[in-house]
């Protein structure tokens, strides 16, 4: 080893990349060579006033917010839900396969009805905060966007307006949560609706197809249910059933509350949660 | 349904191990954005890729090294566009590691009286000088000095050689002792050049000049 061969081990040796070895044979050339001693000295000096000055875990280093650290778990749990829903996705079309083969594969549950209408109605009623506020329909549904896998109608309903929207759950289903602000006949302040859609491909969910719907009734609330198609509509609020009546029908011309005729309300079956028998 | 539980344990796994590498993350973000906003911007797009492909890393190697490199390359891809920065490794790169342990460089550091200027110098001025690198040699300079991985896990993080990383880890810390120095010659803290010598010639400079008389 000489002067020229230590120029090239210089910073592979101060940064502890070299074995016994090499160490051993850089370490022999310095005790004899006093001008290369003063070199790794100095470059050794240099590299620590570096590391204390700039390294991010002094004192002084930045750190991550608090802000983004909000974020960070709020994108983890929008990541978690799609894949959530992406994966009952795939267990259902392997259902769908199973059944199609004709074999043994029975379906394990009846639609039943009783529990998503408690849960939407307890989600409702917790009043969580809203992730997207005072927009109009349009950038809600934009606001949606790829979040769930399925596309949210925002659906205009008469006397309300949409006082902003937040991704939800009913039961184990992913579920976009509009909230509206109604005027009611029997109030002179606006009453809070919460409209929960949410994709049911499986059809686990009884609900009868739209222009009918069902009015349930549980903990003081009513909760109207309806879908089309494989999306499952549910109204909760406290307004009287011809309130949600006129609401609902008055949306005519507006997806998805399409009417056969917009003179006619559509039929409102009242079942009090009461007297159904427990699903 | 069985996977789909399992699948929701290590994501959640994965969310505790990212946050706490959150610290380092951003301040490595800082240093390549230059400013706060760019440098979230940057650790959340990093984290939603690293969660979307957390079933790709490869369990019991270096979480740390993997997460820098998403961070890496994002960088590269995403904003490094916006920045817009003019790469000076490209032809320096050519040449061997030898040609580049210029023997006159480090002499003439070790040679200078004042040499222990930098000991004087404030954190804003490393810092400055280590945003003031291009940025190939600003990302080696980060991940060896700043967050201490070893050569080869910057070579895996940067996907390069070996050889590549200690010639850019060697470029970048003169050119920061040079940029220093200037700093210090500008707050009097060191004498001015012209009385300096030789070895005051910009590293560029002198590597350009043996290169032209080679």
């Amino acid at each position: 080893m000489d002067c020229s061969d230590l120029q090239h081990a210089l910073y592979p040796f101060l940064d502890g990349e070299y074995g016994p070895e090499e160490r051993v044979e850089i370490e022999g050339h310095l005790a004899n060579c006093p001008s290369c001693a003063r070199l790794v000295h100095l470059e050794s000096k240099f590299r620590d006033v570096v590391r204390a000055k700039a390294s991010p875990s002094r004192p002084s280093g930045p750190k991550a917010s608090s802000g983004l650290k909000r974020r960070l778990v709020a994108s983890f749990r929008r990541e978690k839900l799609r894949r959530t829903q992406k994966q009952l996705l795939r267990v259902s079309a392997v259902a769908a396969v199973a059944l199609a083969a004709g074999g043994t594969y029975a379906l394990s549950r009846a639609p039943s009805r009783g529990p998503y209408v408690e849960d939407a109605t307890l989600r409702h009623a917790r009043g969580l905060p809203l992730e997207i506020k005072d927009a109009p329909p349009e950038q809600v549904e934009a606001w949606f966007g790829d979040k769930l896998d399925h596309r949210v109608p925002v659906p205009r309903l008469n006397n309300a307006t949409v006082a902003g929207a937040r991704l939800s759950n009913v039961k184990d289903l992913p579920a976009a949560y509009i909230r509206y602000e109604a005027s009611s006949t029997r109030s002179p302040s606006p009453r809070r609706v919460g409209l929960f859609v949410y994709g049911d491909a499986e059809r686990v969910v009884d609900a009868p197809a739209f222009p009918s719907m069902d009015l349930e009734q549980h903990r003081g609330y009513n909760v109207a249910i309806w879908r089309e198609g494989e999306i499952v509509y549910q109204l909760v609020c406290d307004l009287q059933e011809d309130d949600i009546r006129r609401m609902v029908a008055a949306g005519s011309g507006e997806l998805p509350l399409r009417l056969p005729s917009p003179s006619r309300p559509p039929e409102l079956n009242v079942q009090p949660a009461a007297h159904r028998p427990g699903p | 349904m069985l996977d789909f539980r399992q699948n929701n344990r290590i994501k959640t796994e994965f969310e505790e191990l990212a946050l706490s590498h959150l610290d380092p993350l951003y301040s490595a973000a800082l240093r390549l954005t230059k400013n706060e906003r760019d440098a979230e911007d940057l650790v959340q797009d990093t984290c939603m890729r690293a969660y979307r492909f957390f079933d790709k890393f490869e369990r019991g190697t270096n979480i740390k090294a993997w997460l820098f490199k998403i961070l890496t390359n994002t960088f590269i891809n995403r904003y490094r566009r916006k920045v817009k920065e003019r790469s000076v490794v490209e032809g320096v790169e050519r040449e061997s590691v030898h040609d580049q342990f210029v023997s006159r460089d480090a002499t003439d550091f070790a040679a200078n009286p004042e040499q222990y200027f930098f000991d004087r110098l404030l954190s804003d001025d490393v810092l400055r000088a280590i945003d003031a690198l291009p940025i190939d040699f600003r990302l080696v300079v980060i991940l060896a000095d700043l967050q201490e991985f070893s050569y080869k896990e910057i070579a895996e993080i940067l996907e390069c050689p070996v050889g590549t990383v200690m010639s850019r880890l060697f470029r970048g810390r003169k050119l920061l002792q040079k940029t220093l120095r200037e700093y210090a010659e500008g707050q009097g803290v060191l004498s001015k050049s012209a009385e300096g010598g030789p070895g005051q010639v910009s590293q560029l400079e002198e590597f350009r000049r043996r290169k032209k008389s080679a």
